[in-house]
């Protein structure tokens, strides 16, 4: 694999919006929990994002990242269940929508874009076809008016020739520039938040951060928030405001990107910095091993204490025992569930991090 | 290249199906035109019986026990098999999509019912059941057409639940879910253009087996009488199979080669449209 250094693009974490603490969150996720029969995907997740800006949501594969995506459009899959919690959207409990107007969030409100670009435009519609549908499905508009409205689409997210390709299939097209036309027809609406779970993983590195440009852009253009879900912290410094750190269904650290990588404090967190190729530490073979956290992601079903206690280096006794609840530490926004680390500023020992 | 010119180019260059469907297109022209060729009614009685074919100029192939035209019969019994064909599958492909794509796209319960509901009609053999039908009401192209139809959908279901069960979680219909669409809007529009490929196979085949099935009935006397099919000419042409095998030999032949038109074209089109035999 090259080296992956996209994080010299241009324009780097924007500063959040100055708080105006009246104002309620454009999105609140209260408590929820996420069941796939007697499994529990997700548990106690709470977070909020706030209009404008960017949220990261990070974690390895299987915390629950996706389930938490979907039940947020209320689409999980057959036998998932959202089993506690609230998720409000502008003030509204998405689960409790009638169906007409749960239509009318979809896509108008809230738009969701996928890892697989390959997969996710309809293989026997034209890319057309497909932006003009997403038009007129919220906006009355003409066929002819909606298809000038979907090649000023396809311009805004820099696809060329957008006259020409208009009229062709997504086979005929890369993975970028179908991503591109998935995230031209996520926000042909002109959404409050778009989703994006993993918009760049099935693409190549030159072209993650094209996208996530592409996306950053659009969020500032259409005053748009974005809920980035994500498991690589490279795309998290570059471009996330808050970050959300998921370990196995729940929160393990929240703080804005600056603190958060100036001053990671759980172990997982730290953990996930250390084994990082991407935050300034040269990942050749002659430098020695890449550190790693130790063990696998394991189902916190059943588990009485901490779900990282078993691949934490720092546990305590007391870690196995009892689940600790993320909280504020010292009443600042920088959220975190573990005691051992509430109180001890930074080391840096495990962290190289410039 | 847009796709749907190489779906196209592929079905041209594919000699089975072109073979197929000349043949059927000749099919089709006689039905259409049996009434400019042949005018009046085919069963009337025109000349003398058990005239042998290619012996008199006006009736090439012959005439029956009854001096009946054979060509006029061979080419209206076209129209009788290509209606029923095509209108009895028709009804097929209607009932066997509403029910494959809601049992598939729903799932459930509504999928358990709807696959038992598919079992008892595969439980029966399908030509005892169209006969019965058929004995029920009054034997007429209508009613045949409707049992045919009633009995033949059930391949087109389990094809069509199969194809909707496998694209029901597939990222662009959950995309089209994220959308707002509706259920009905994504299950016409996103989904089943997806599945057309199988389908539009297993159509082409079911055509054929209508057309043999409408013939079998007509043989057995169970056809619309008032209409010559060739069912019907082989069933009256039976009685004469040792001294005049022509009669029942060239209504045979025509069916032989309807049914057959029909497969070849299927097996091109299913090598035009699945992409694995495509690579070959």
């Amino acid at each position: 694999m090259p080296i992956e250094d996209h994080h010299t693009a241009p324009a780097g974490p924007v500063p959040p919006a100055p708080p105006h603490p009246p104002v309620p969150p454009l999105l609140d996720v209260r408590d929820l929990a996420i069941r796939f029969g007697a499994v529990e995907a997700v548990r106690g997740l709470s977070f909020s994002v706030t209009r404008g800006e960017t949220l990261a949501l990070v974690g390895e594969s299987g915390c629950g990242k996706s389930a938490t995506a979907l039940s947020l459009l209320r689409l999980l899959p057959r036998g998932g269940e959202v089993s506690a919690g609230t998720i409000r959207f502008d003030g509204q409990d998405v689960h409790k929508l009638p169906d007409a107007a749960l239509r009318r969030l979809r896509g108008g409100d809230i738009s969701m874009i996928f890892q697989e670009p390959m997969s996710s435009l309809n293989p026997v519609l034209t890319i057309g076809t497909q932006i003009v549908e997403a038009i007129r499905e919220h906006e009355r508009l003409s066929r002819r008016s909606a298809r000038r409205k979907a090649i000023e689409l396809m311009d805004l997210v820099r696809i060329p020739e957008p006259h020409r390709r208009i009229d062709e299939y997504q086979h005929v097209l890369s993975g970028g520039m179908r991503q591109r036309v998935m995230i031209a027809i996520a926000v042909a609406c002109q959404p409050r938040l778009l989703i994006a779970d993993e918009p760049t993983t099935a693409l190549d590195v030159t072209i993650q951060a094209q996208i996530l440009e592409l996306l950053d852009g659009l969020r500032r253009q259409l005053s748009m928030s974005l809920l980035l879900i994500t498991h690589d912290l490279g795309v998290v410094a570059d471009w996330a405001d808050r970050v959300v750190v998921m370990y196995a269904g729940r929160v393990c650290e929240e703080a804005r990107t600056e603190l958060l990588f100036r001053d990671p404090r759980h172990p997982y967190t730290r953990g996930l910095m250390a084994c990082s190729t991407r935050l300034g530490r040269s990942p050749h073979y002659r430098d020695g091993r890449l550190p790693e956290i130790a063990g696998s992601i394991a189902s916190a079903t059943g588990v009485a204490g901490c779900a990282f206690a078993a691949r934490c280096p720092s546990a305590i006794l007391t870690c196995r025992s009892q689940r600790p609840d993320a909280r504020p530490i010292a009443d600042t926004d920088h959220v975190l569930a573990c005691p051992v680390f509430e109180r001890a500023t930074s080391d840096g020992g495990d962290v190289a991090f410039s | 290249m847009p796709g749907r010119a190489t779906t196209l180019g592929n079905i041209v260059r594919n000699p089975t199906a072109v073979a197929g469907a000349a043949i059927l297109a000749v099919v089709i022209l006689s039905a259409l035109l049996a009434p400019v060729l042949f005018p009046g009614d085919p069963l009337d009685i025109v000349t003398q019986p058990f005239l042998p074919p290619f012996a008199n100029r006006e009736y090439i192939l012959g005439s029956d026990s009854l001096g009946r035209d054979v060509l006029a019969g061979i080419v209206h019994g076209a129209r009788v098999s290509v209606l029923v064909g095509l209108a009895s599958t028709a009804i097929g492909l209607l009932i066997g999509t509403a029910i494959g794509a809601t049992a598939g796209y729903v799932g459930g319960r509504v999928d358990d019912a709807l696959v038992r509901l598919t079992e008892i009609f595969q439980a029966f053999p399908p030509f005892l059941l169209v006969i019965v039908l058929v004995s029920i009401a009054e034997p007429s192209v209508a009613t045949i057409t409707m049992a045919i139809g009633t009995v033949s959908w059930t391949t087109i279901a389990r094809i069509v639940r199969a194809e909707f069960r496998s694209m029901k979680r597939r990222e662009f219909v959950v995309a089209a879910e994220c959308l707002g669409y509706g259920n009905l809007r994504i299950i016409i529009h996103e989904i089943l253009p997806n599945t057309l490929p199988p389908v539009i196979v297993t159509t082409s085949v079911m055509v054929a087996s209508a057309i043999l099935t409408e013939s079998a009935l007509a043989f057995l006397g169970l056809g619309d009488p008032n209409l010559v099919s060739w069912g019907s000419m082989i069933g009256s042409g039976r009685d004469q199979l040792r001294t005049a095998a022509y009669l029942v030999e060239l209504p045979g032949t025509a069916l032989v080669l309807s049914v057959l038109a029909l497969n070849l074209l299927g097996d091109g089109l299913n090598d035009a449209l699945n992409p694995r035999s495509r690579k070959r």
